[in-house]
């Protein structure tokens, strides 16, 4: 289970985003890009990031996007560019060959945080109270 | 009424892990200590392989036969110390830092060899990760060893994820598991440096083929090398050892006379040390004198 603290690593980026903006209250949404050639459940990592949320301040109402990458090969012999998949055994489809570098499909990023910003004057009621 | 602002960025998520491995490294590499991180399924032999190979390579071992892995619940019927002989003059100082969820059984098996083992127990975690090991060089000595081996939780997903700061990643697959699981369990198949299948012993008694457990290695790490081993009986540990040692000293080639090189401060490289853990020394070496 360690997309617990795959969703724990997002939810301290987001927490990070929101103090470096001090006009800021709280992060609405996060997105992420998870490869295919890492080791994440996207479901698993979906559950976790929903029952941590509630713990990270300014966080509760953040929704996770997710976007899966998929894998892109280069063929070790051929050179050919392909969906490395288990159906094949990861090989080539042209030639049967194998991996050499992988193009795509190592990404764990977060690729961009949407926050909601308090306005002027909710900004200045706030300070008045 | 709320404004909303957008932020596109790149940051990866496991950036905190990999700055901590990069640490460790850097810690690693002061005490010239060439580590290798030890990762496969519970049970495939990564304590078996490493009683083997600490009587083969350790010098710090004091008890060249073990009878080991008498474990609770199990009767060791093995002749004592069978396949465990060291096969040459032993000539590494070695240390052992042991990963298992829960108890002592595998710390308690290759101390018998008589070679360091630190323990760290991961609770509820299924894998170590750089921040356990940083805590542990910070808190303990280590006998400048030449190498350190991890052995991981034996898990074959989580620790893939996870790198320690290590210098190389072993992968084992033993001959009961299948020659299939390369192909199931990818990503870990992808990122090592090497594979061991162990327990060849058994072969006539698995349907396992050797072919086939390589072919599908090779589809997605064709730089992978590729051992056959036996610990029990000790066949094809010759190549294993001696790919360790040539390893080994590759490893301390890159560091050779490194310290007369303009860009590298032994002083601020100690004093760094000093500031995370006073109570560790330092030591200035040369891999040359090392050797000797």
């Amino acid at each position: 289970m360690h997309e617990a603290t795959i969703a724990q690593s997002i939810l301290n980026i987001a927490v990070d985003k929101l103090k470096q903006a001090p006009q800021a209250g709280s992060v609405s949404s996060i997105k992420i890009q998870v490869g295919e050639f890492r080791n994440v459940e996207i479901d698993c990592l979906q559950f976790a990031f929903d029952n941590l949320k509630i713990s990270f301040e300014g966080c509760q109402n953040c929704q996770l996007k997710t976007e899966l990458i998929l894998a892109s090969a280069r063929c070790r012999d051929c050179a050919d560019t392909y969906h490395p998949d288990f159906e094949e055994a990861f090989r080539c489809r042209k030639c049967n060959g194998s991996i050499g570098k992988l193009m795509s499909g190592e990404e764990l990023d977060v690729v961009a945080v949407t926050l909601e910003t308090i306005s002027k004057e909710q900004n200045n009621y706030a300070r008045s109270r | 009424m709320h404004e909303v602002a957008n932020e596109h960025m790149l940051e990866n998520i496991l950036a905190n892990n990999e700055e901590l491995a990069n640490h460790n490294r850097g810690h690693l590499d002061e005490l010239n200590a060439w580590t290798v991180n030890i990762m496969s399924a519970p049970g495939a032999g990564k304590t078996r392989l490493l009683e083997a190979t600490l009587l083969a390579l350790g010098n710090n071992v004091s008890q060249p036969a073990v009878a080991s892995s008498h474990r609770p619940g199990q009767v060791d019927t093995r002749p004592a110390g069978e396949g465990l002989k060291p096969t040459e003059r032993s000539v590494y100082r070695i240390t052992v830092i042991e990963g298992d969820m829960v108890g002592e059984l595998d710390k308690q098996r290759l101390s018998k060899t008589g070679v360091p083992v630190l323990q760290i127990s991961t609770g509820r975690s299924c894998h170590l990760d750089a921040q356990m090991i940083a805590r542990l060089l910070h808190a303990e000595k280590l006998e400048r060893p030449d190498i350190i081996f991890i052995e991981n939780v034996g898990n074959l997903v989580c620790p893939a994820e996870f790198p320690l700061g290590e210098h190389k990643r072993i992968v084992l697959l033993s001959v009961t598991e299948g020659d299939d699981k390369p192909i199931k369990y990818p990503v870990i198949f992808r990122n090592c440096d090497a594979v061991i299948l162990t327990k060849t012993d058994l072969l006539p008694y698995v349907d396992f083929k050797i072919a086939a457990a390589k072919f599908n290695i090779e589809a997605l790490n064709a730089g992978a090398k590729i051992f056959t081993v036996s610990s029990m009986t000790g066949e094809g540990m010759t190549e294993w050892l001696a790919w360790l040692k040539d390893q080994l000293s590759h490893y301390r080639q890159q560091f050779k006379g490194a310290a007369q090189h303009s860009n590298f401060d032994l002083n601020s490289a100690n004093r760094h040390v000093k500031n995370l853990n006073s109570g560790m020394e330092t030591y200035t070496i040369s891999a040359h004198q090392r050797d000797a």
